[in-house]
């Protein structure tokens, strides 16, 4: 982690030579269907997929409806976060809530009590040394009407630094000088003033007790013809991928509050459409459209300096938010993921281009890593059919080895060529090329 | 209005050009602008500020009837005129059934006869430069109606079809100088009608969008805003940065449009009671949150912006009172308009790192002139090494302009000792050309 936390503070701002360095990390939230993950019959298939697409931080859940409860059924939580250190990353444990009232000195008090009871059985059970890597979140949304109604930025800052502390009392002789990863507020970006609690949790909260800001955005919450959306799906569906553009502005102006105050810059969830309807959801989160908006999301992250992802959601049953079912059958995104992370990586100088040609409907990322081995995306995000010349996208003198190809045609596999001159996308779709030995990041996945 | 200039990168250094035109919506207090007994004076202040577009209003806001009260109508133009501005003549909104294609044709018809009574009245050649922005927030149910995007687009093309039949012909190879929607920034997917406006109506029917934008609504306390006000105004001073994204956002959703960028609406805070906007309006803090605004406008590559308001009576947001009495914010705006011109070249970055608790940029003209605007967004008393913050590109300046506590709510240009000090919230003008000689003035102009 240490060599982590170095990289996320060095890059992210242009190099000379107008590129500049990804210091996103990958990751991934793990909630609802924590059994599957962790105790299912298919855990060590979902294992391998959350390794091929490097992911490096998972996110928990505690306090939570869904999840098991770490003060009556320990055994179950452990279980839990040890499927997240079986997947190679490191957990994010969210304190996710506790029920009002929460002016009541004594119930903060409780709560923190038992969020620092979790911090000491985790080191208990794995050790200092590896539980001060761990993320630490305090509260889940705080500011969203639905979630939290009534809940306030004062009363959040009363909690938080109750659970810190508590946090701090068992973590904090094993940091070693280090800042603790404790961090919040996770805010739900749909509401109005959603930036006054980032400013106000960096300004008003001692920034030591700060590791990291977390953010969330979906695309939109409602379904075609709803609350003043376009009845037409194609227009529809045109504004949610504009609004990927959100996620660069957002990642932004989260960056210019935390860069000089050392804090991490977290999107901690991410997809397309949050509609209460699965029905609906699905649709717009496991499909092709699903994975273009998600891969063009990234890039914005990366454009505006985040430090890190967490995709909303790794194993979701039959939920429409997963990148896999229960037995880690995979979606679109997740093939989609798997083409991006093995082509840009954390560190890798990159550099974000429209091309010349069909601006509108193409992105271009190169990627460099240290090794002089060098990566191309390609994001297509028009549903019209098109045809390329590599050489007009990539146009500069590099000797890419093979293409690998995602769309809208091929959408339950990848497709792989080596020596076509031009490059057909079927509607909406990515393509990766890479030169040199760029494979597979960690694990074993290759093409579908 | 036309295109601004281009940006060019030389020497390594970034150097912007502003294309900003300054400008104010004059409206629920128009009559104090247009017939009021102190209206030459507002006129001068207006001049003083270089406003070249005023905004005002039809079917809305207390405005004269065009068709019953033309006489009260041609005063309110003939103000703007008087000015030395151009109107954007805002047609607000109707109250007839938004569905009935008959109710949309009146209203089309009552928009396009205020076309050809202007051209009866003021000519061709001036009626060609005046601008017309179709309804007032219609994506907000408290102030525009509700209107949802289908219904606003016919409306629009009707409206606007209507405009052309009369002024089309003075237009000779012009762009429609028609726009809308004048979205309310408040509201969530605000950019959807601007990504709508511009890909779903004929792009020869559109010259310009137009969004909205204020810091807050809240008073201190409510609705979870801070109680403190110092946290409270500290925050809404921070989210002045805003206007900056948001231009660069509508610009890229206006990418291949040969459309104007404009900002038709804006100002510190829009809380349901005068006496609280007022507050955060009027005052010092105003005036600081006002320059930090136009500032991220200009970074932000706006074609024009249109402060709310300019003459105000008891309304809580103009720059001038109905006896023409000027708030802080008029001569922080006028400094800024002053000393930062269309054409005008800034640097970038302006200062030296962020120096905490100072926005500012560099400003340089064609004839020699090098200015820093300075804007102090903290209640405390500092003072600046004009050198250290500036990079040593303003070495010969000759004097500074500043609005804060100490120069008692006006302007004050005094001689540069190489050091800038604010009392509290201010705007400061450093530079080695002073223009005119209506602030008070311990030194002579270049």
């Amino acid at each position: 982690m240490n060599d982590l936390r170095q990289s996320f503070r060095q890059p992210g701002s242009p190099t000379a030579n107008g590129t500049m360095r990804s210091r996103l990390r990958y990751g991934v939230n793990e909630a609802t269907e924590w059994r599957e993950f962790a105790v299912g019959a298919h855990r060590e298939a979902i294992g391998e997929r959350l390794r091929a697409i490097d992911t490096q931080i998972i996110r928990i859940y505690a306090f939570d409806r869904y999840t098991p409860d770490p003060v009556s059924l320990w055994p179950k939580f452990a279980r839990y976060v040890q499927a997240v250190l079986d997947a190679g990353a490191v957990p994010m444990i969210t304190f996710t809530r506790f029920r009002p009232p929460f002016d009541d000195a004594a119930t903060v008090r409780w709560f923190a009590r038992r969020c620092g009871e979790l911090v000491w059985n985790c080191i208990e059970q794995w050790g200092g040394e590896a539980t001060r890597e761990w993320y630490w979140c305090v509260w889940n949304e705080p500011n969203s009407e639905w979630i939290n109604p009534g809940f306030t930025f004062d009363q959040y800052r009363r909690i938080y630094l109750e659970v810190a502390n508590e946090v701090l009392r068992w973590i904090g002789r094993y940091l070693g000088g280090r800042r603790a990863l404790i961090g919040g507020p996770a805010i739900d970006t749909f509401q109005p003033f959603w930036s006054d609690w980032l400013w106000r949790f960096v300004h008003e909260i001692d920034n030591s007790l700060i590791g990291f800001v977390l953010w969330h955005r979906f695309g939109d919450w409602r379904a075609p013809g709803e609350w003043g959306a376009p009845r037409d799906v194609a227009t529809y569906r045109d504004l949610l991928m504009m609004r990927t553009y959100g996620y660069f502005e957002h990642a932004e102006t989260v960056r210019q509050l935390v860069d000089k105050r050392g804090i991490l810059n977290i999107c901690g969830k991410l997809n397309v459409n949050s509609h209460q309807e699965p029905s609906v959801s699905a649709e717009a989160n496991q499909s092709i459209f699903g994975a273009v908006y998600y891969i063009l999301a990234l890039v914005q992250l990366l454009r505006g300096g985040a430090d890190a992802e967490l995709y909303w959601m790794g194993t979701d049953g039959a939920g429409p938010y997963g990148l896999w079912n229960g037995q880690g059958l995979p979606t679109a995104v997740f093939m989609a993921k798997q083409m991006v992370v093995q082509a840009i990586r954390p560190n890798d100088e990159i550099l974000i281009e429209e091309p010349e040609v069909d601006r509108d409907a193409l992105m271009v990322v190169r990627a460099r890593n240290a090794g002089a081995n060098r990566s191309a995306l390609v994001v297509h995000f028009s549903e019209c059919s098109r045809s390329y010349r590599i050489a007009d996208l990539l146009a500069r003198d590099e000797e890419y080895a093979a293409f690998r190809k995602i769309d809208a045609a091929s959408e339950s596999r990848i497709v792989t060529s080596t020596s076509d001159s031009t490059i057909t996308f079927d509607g909406l779709g990515l393509a990766t090329a890479t030169t040199g030995t760029a494979g597979p990041v960690r694990g074993t996945a290759g093409d579908f | 209005m036309r295109k601004g200039p281009a940006d060019s990168v030389a020497n390594g250094a970034e150097t912007r050009s502003v294309r900003l035109r300054y400008g104010v919506n004059e409206s629920d207090s128009w009559w104090h602008f247009a017939l009021g007994p102190r209206r030459e004076r507002i006129w001068q202040l207006h001049r003083e500020m270089r406003t070249e577009i005023v905004r005002i209003f039809l079917f809305d806001k207390n405005a004269p009837d065009p068709l019953t009260e033309w006489d009260l109508f041609r005063s309110y133009v003939n103000a703007v005129l008087a000015v030395g501005a151009t109107p954007l003549v805002t047609y607000a909104k109707f109250g007839r059934p938004l569905d009935d294609p008959r109710a949309v044709r009146w209203f089309a018809e009552q928009c396009g006869e205020v076309v050809w009574h202007c051209l009866e009245e003021w000519g061709e050649e001036r009626v060609r430069d005046w601008h017309w922005c179709v309804w007032n927030e219609p994506n907000s149910t408290w102030i525009g109606g509700g209107v949802t995007f289908e219904q606003y687009r016919d409306i629009y093309e009707s409206v606007a079809h209507s405009i052309l039949r009369w002024l089309k012909p003075c237009l000779l190879s012009r762009r429609a100088p028609i726009g809308g929607p004048a979205v309310e920034g408040f509201q969530p997917f605000w950019e959807d009608w601007i990504r709508r406006f511009v890909t779903e109506i004929d792009p020869e029917l559109i010259g310009f969008v137009n969004w909205h934008r204020y810091a807050d609504w809240r008073d201190h306390g409510e609705k979870d805003a801070p109680v403190d006000p110092a946290t409270h105004e500290a925050m809404m001073l921070w989210k002045a940065r805003d206007y900056e994204v948001r231009a660069r956002s509508v610009a890229r959703l206006l990418r291949d449009c040969d459309v104007l960028n404009v900002c038709g609406e804006w100002n510190a805070h829009s809380h349901y009671l005068p006496r609280v906007r007022a507050r955060f309006n009027q005052t010092l803090f105003g005036a600081a949150y006002g320059a930090s605004a136009l500032l991220s406008l200009i970074r932000g590559g706006v074609d024009a912006e249109m402060l709310w308001t300019g003459t105000d009576d008891a309304c809580g947001y103009g720059v001038v009172g109905p006896d023409a009495t000027p708030t802080p914010l008029y001569f922080a705006r006028r400094l800024c308009a002053q000393y930062i011109r269309y054409g005008d070249a800034i640097v970038m970055p302006a200062l030296d790192g962020e120096v905490a608790g100072l926005d500012g940029m560099v400003v340089k003209d064609g004839n020699g002139r090098r200015s820093a605007v300075l804007v102090h967004r903290e209640p405390t008393t500092a003072t600046y090494d004009l050198s250290e913050i500036t990079r040593g590109e303003l070495s010969d300046s000759r004097a500074y302009i500043k609005v804060d506590s100490e120069t008692v709510n006006a302007g004050r240009t005094r001689s540069c000792n190489g050091t800038v000090s604010f009392s509290g919230y201010g705007v400061a003008v450093v530079t080695n050309a002073v223009v005119g000689q209506d602030f008070a003035s311990e030194v002579e102009c270049a």
